[in-house]
């Protein structure tokens, strides 16, 4: 996988001293802050933070199926609206929230589609002649574009509000509401657990290296290293999952899993369910009457 | 490679859950069976390992870093349906907490990652190291090429998923969904990971096994022993020079993309990629080749050369690509002798649909043009004009583009260093 | 006193005269080559307070490990609360053993596999198959018993060393054992927050249960222990007696590899003198770092073959 992240904002040419150890030490600490900046959000009391996280859940699905049904940019918009209603409910940074998504969405979305502008057939905005070539944008094009980078906008805010208002553990609670297997969550979750002890692990490992060398290595000794370290990580997790099996196996684990509901639904959670029923279903018909 | 919400049609995203659900199914009993109870700490914790191999950047030569997935090398040592559980997880979890994915295309990715890469890779591995002992360098070679093939399929599924999007859902002439058709998007994605993220993934999966093969050969013994009983043949560690590596590795990728070309050409040799190959004028492609060779050995030691220190490897990376560009004029049925504005277009236009692909930017602007000038574009001109009009135009761009973008960045720098926000959320 | 720690024991599960444990010529071997437990010969007895005394790579954890029945002997016989430890290693009757018995492992890493602390310590009384009330109750009491009520919904990676620590053992005492066992309870943890788990150690044994720690910091033991057994080097029992003898027997303690001789000089003159080795600065710190298990960090240490 080449990098995700839009390769002007990141790439190499640029930066012409930001490595791939720079680099992944900056996604790896990104990650971690990530978590932290959440967990702190999904614990500040607003609106969502209040709702049964299965509501939530439920919600956020109804709500991204709408976005990805409707037709229309109005019904986009609806839908955003709703979206930017309930992140100011709850008291997510507003301004984090709209430039999170829409800086990243143009790099991404938008690069990709707009060639496409320009080759789409039908009637042409304008036809700027240079020399035997046109630069000619089409209508139909444009609208593609537009509801494409629109749709994928929209669907991102939703996943981003429903991460920053939700505590993990409360997500994957909410898994088991959609009947996701429980042997799953439980992987899910001990996952999740496991990721920041690999992540920081990971880290060490990369500032011990990055405080020791000094000067320029080839390329070809940075993989030799980079596999060591993976193949040193793989044999960490050998052991750890001895041992945590030992630690389950301690406590009673015999191959059953139990867990602990503590999530009453309430009215408001109802009410607020229906709510984003009706704005989903008006975003999908806004699409058929106003194609 | 991560498909984001919006991408795909919803009737696409679900439908692709009625063959990875059923699998997820069959890959956590036949795990359950071999692991009895362990399973859950075992799979979790080479999820979390996956997660934390994909946040890893290795530098490509070229000066540019990929990430891997992993899943090769899992299912190496894990066989792979646990690979398919673990990476799965991890996928889940990027698309749930980190952003990277969407949610309705959960089933996507995890099919196309999750599933058909360490599956293809597993299997092409088993048929190159069939028999081999298993301190072997055939046996770190064959999961090297094993992850290649393993995530250039998968690449191909991506290309085919998005490519179906605009053939199924449009309205009144414009896309819905992902707007390029079968033939940019497979293409595109293609092109994006065989000449970079397969390589990586290759690369980290041979160098891997080697590693395990010297440290810890016993998991790839007694696991085995757990996991794949029938596998396990005993023997020592060889060195085998990198040439041969390297080559196997080629033969391999050539291999790959053979089957594939035959595929997408209904099995027919002639119709390589779904082209007329037997309309190509050889003689003057040789020619073209060859000029493209001369000014290739010119341009990029010239580049790398006259370039600031700091754009050296990138710039020339960069003149390498624009110099090759005319080779797609080989290509029957895109350029030369139809010559359609709409078709150089769409075989220019789909470079940037290799959607996180760096060499993408550059072709966008200038999409389809050449020189205007009959030497490169009148119709009876040789293959080879065409060709040197076209790598002109293409210099042209790479020139404009990475001037705008370098001012653009320089810009940003000086304003936008005090905003920091953690990273990730975002698509 | 707080309710978890106030527990108490029911009917010692031995016959009176019959001890808790009874290990004879025990032997473990991991992964088929490394030799961790050499011929153990050892008793212990209801109620009493053991600490396991030895450096890095003495087997300690190991011993913990079988004591605890996750897993069983390569040779030799033991038998723990009336029953055969190599039966429950393979899971025979595994569910009441663990009711009875429960350990703290070294690393909290390992200890606190769930999404948050709340869920980690509900997981042993949600095994057991106990109601959701009474889980609750179990819950709320050992949080309080460890004063980490307040970290009931935090993520255990959010969670300082200390604050790790005591999730632990809360993660342990949901389950209410009558025996507890403790890998390395105070190993790199700051001062304050170690004499503060060893008064807690001390409550926790007031009511009767039987504890046995292991650990390699000496201060502790006279505190905690009515008892010290000391594993050498050779992974066999060197030294069995109470916590003043053994520490007395500075010879034993060299040959425990626990302190080493030591040069220092003063002005003009030097003169040698025992100085502990594995004390919490440089012994713990690296374990703690370079284990992410005992195991590893036991057998990266100071060992001599």
């Amino acid at each position: 996988m080449t990098t995700a992240a839009p390769a002007v904002g990141r790439g190499r040419p640029l930066e012409g001293r930001i490595g791939w150890l720079e680099r992944t030490l900056g996604g790896i600490t990104g990650n971690i802050e990530q978590a932290i900046f959440t967990e702190h959000h999904a614990r500040s009391d607003g609106w969502l933070q209040r709702r049964d996280p299965r509501a939530k859940m439920i919600g956020l699905l109804a709500a991204i199926l709408a976005a990805s049904l409707t037709t229309s940019v109005a019904g986009l918009a609806l839908l955003y609206a709703g979206t930017l209603a309930a992140a100011r409910a709850s008291r997510v940074p507003f301004a984090f929230f709209v430039k999170r998504v829409w800086l990243g969405i143009p790099f991404f979305a938008g690069v990709v589609v707009l060639p496409a502008i320009f080759f789409v057939p039908g009637p042409r905005i304008f036809d700027l002649a240079l020399g035997p070539a046109h630069l000619a944008p089409s209508w139909n094009g444009l609208a593609g574009a537009l509801i494409f980078v629109s749709r994928v906008g929209v669907s991102v805010s939703l996943a981003v509000l429903l991460v920053v208002t939700t505590p993990w553990a409360d997500v994957l609670k909410s898994l088991r509401a959609l009947k996701v297997p429980q042997v799953f969550v439980l992987v899910l979750s001990m996952t999740y657990r496991y990721i920041f002890l690999f992540l920081h692990t990971a880290n060490g490992i990369l500032l011990a290296r990055k405080s020791r060398v000094v000067g320029r290595t080839s390329g070809g000794e940075q993989r030799r290293w980079i596999t060591g370290t993976m193949g040193n990580l793989m044999s960490r997790a050998f052991k750890m999952s001895n041992d945590v099996y030992a630690a389950m196996l301690s406590r009673g684990f015999a191959g059953e899993i139990r867990t602990y509901a503590t999530y009453r639904l309430r009215t408001s959670d109802v009410a607020a369910l229906a709510g984003v029923a009706v704005v989903a279903a008006a975003a999908v018909l806004v699409g058929r009457l106003l194609p | 490679m991560h498909i984001p919400d919006g991408y795909l049609a919803p009737a696409v995203s679900l439908a692709l859950a009625v063959p990875t659900i059923p699998i997820w199914a069959v890959a956590t009993q036949r795990v359950k069976k071999v692991l009895n109870n362990r399973t859950v700490p075992l799979l979790a914790i080479f999820s979390a390992l996956s997660f934390t191999i994909m946040m890893f950047n290795i530098p490509v030569p070229g000066g540019t870093t990929a990430h891997g997935v992993g899943g090769t090398l899992i299912a190496v040592v894990l066989g792979p349906w646990a690979a398919a559980v673990a990476v799965s997880t991890a996928l889940i979890l990027q698309a749930l907490f980190f952003g990277d994915g969407g949610i309705l295309a959960i089933f996507a990715n995890c099919l196309n990652m999750g599933i058909i890469l360490p599956f293809v890779g597993y299997a092409t591995y088993r048929v190159l190291a069939a028999g081999s002992p298993v301190l072997s360098t055939r046996r770190a070679v064959a999961a090297g090429i094993g992850a290649y093939a393993g995530i250039t399929v998968s690449a191909l599924a991506v290309g085919i998923e998005l490519g179906i999007e605009p053939v199924l859902f449009s309205q009144n002439g414009h896309a819905l969904y992902s707007p390029y058709g079968l033939s940019e998007a497979i293409p595109a994605m293609l092109a994006a990971h065989v000449f970079g993220a397969s390589i990586v993934e290759g690369l980290i999966t041979g160098l891997g096994v080697s590693y395990l093969q010297r440290r810890h050969p016993e998991y790839l013994t007694s696991l085995r022993g757990i996991f794949a009983p029938d596998a396990a043949i005993d023997g020592t560690a060889a060195r085998r020079p990198l040439w041969q590596v390297v080559t196997a590795a080629a033969a391999g990728s050539a291999a790959v993309l053979a089957v594939v070309g035959l595929v997408e050409g209904g099995g027919n040799p002639n119709r390589m990629f779904g082209a007329d190959w037997s309309r190509v004028d050889w003689p003057s492609v040789a020619t073209m080749l060859l000029v493209t060779a001369v000014i290739g050995l010119v341009l990029v030691p010239a580049a790398y050369l006259v370039l600031p220190a700091s754009l050296k490897r990138i710039g020339a990376a960069f003149t390498a690509i624009a110099v090759i560009a005319p080779i797609g004029l080989i290509a029957p049925g895109f350029a030369y002798g139809e010559g359609s504005a709409e078709n150089v277009k769409a075989a220019f236009g789909y470079v940037p649909s290799g959607l996180q692909d760096l060499s993408g930017i550059f072709s966008a602007p200038l999409s389809g043009y050449s020189v205007p000038l009959p030497f490169f574009s009148h119709a009876s001109a040789p293959l080879w004009h065409a060709a040197v009009g076209y790598e002109i135009s293409g210099i042209l761009g790479v020139l404009l583009v990475g001037g705008a973008v370098y001012g653009l960045a320089r810009a940003l720098r000086r304003n936008g260093a005090e905003e920091v926000a953690p990273e990730g959320v975002g698509a | 006193m707080t309710a978890g720690l106030e527990h108490t024991v029911a009917a010692a599960p031995v016959g009176p005269g019959e001890p808790l444990y009874d290990l004879r010529g025990v032997r473990y071997v991991y992964a088929g080559r490394q030799v961790a437990l050499d011929g153990i010969d050892l008793q212990i007895w209801p109620g009493e307070r053991v600490v396991l005394l030895g450096a890095n790579g003495s087997g300690k954890s190991t011993l913990l490990k079988l004591l605890d029945g996750v897993v069983g002997p390569t040779d030799g016989t033991m038998r723990a609360l009336g029953r055969d430890v190599a039966a429950v290693a393979q899971g025979e009757d595994g569910f009441r053993f663990h009711r009875e018995v429960g350990l703290v492992f070294q690393d909290p890493d390992i200890q606190l596999f769930s999404a948050t602390v709340l869920d980690d310590v509900a997981f042993g009384p949600l095994q057991l198959g106990l109601s959701q009330e009474e889980v609750k109750q179990r819950c709320n009491e050992a949080l309080a018993a460890m004063e980490i009520a307040h970290l009931a919904d935090r993520a255990p990676f959010e969670l300082s060393g200390g604050e790790k620590k005591r999730a632990s053992i809360a993660s342990v005492l949901s389950l209410r054992p009558d025996v507890l066992l403790l890998d390395e309870p105070t190993a790199s943890l700051d001062p304050r927050t170690k004499w503060l788990l060893v008064d807690l150690i001390q409550r926790l044994s007031a009511s009767g249960r039987t504890l046995v720690v292991a650990t390699h910091e000496l201060d502790i033991v006279p505190i905690i222990a009515d008892r010290v057994v000391v594993l050498g080097e050779d992974r066999r029992v060197i030294a069995d007696g109470p916590p003043a003898a053994v520490l007395a027997d500075t010879a034993l303690l060299v040959r425990a590899n626990l302190i080493h001789e030591h040069l220092h000089g003063h002005g003009a003159l030097a003169h040698t003198h025992p100085h502990e080795a594995d004390d919490t600065h440089h012994g713990a710190d690296r374990e703690g770092q370079s284990g992410n298990s005992a195991e590893v960090g036991s057998r990266s240490g100071g060992r001599v073959d």
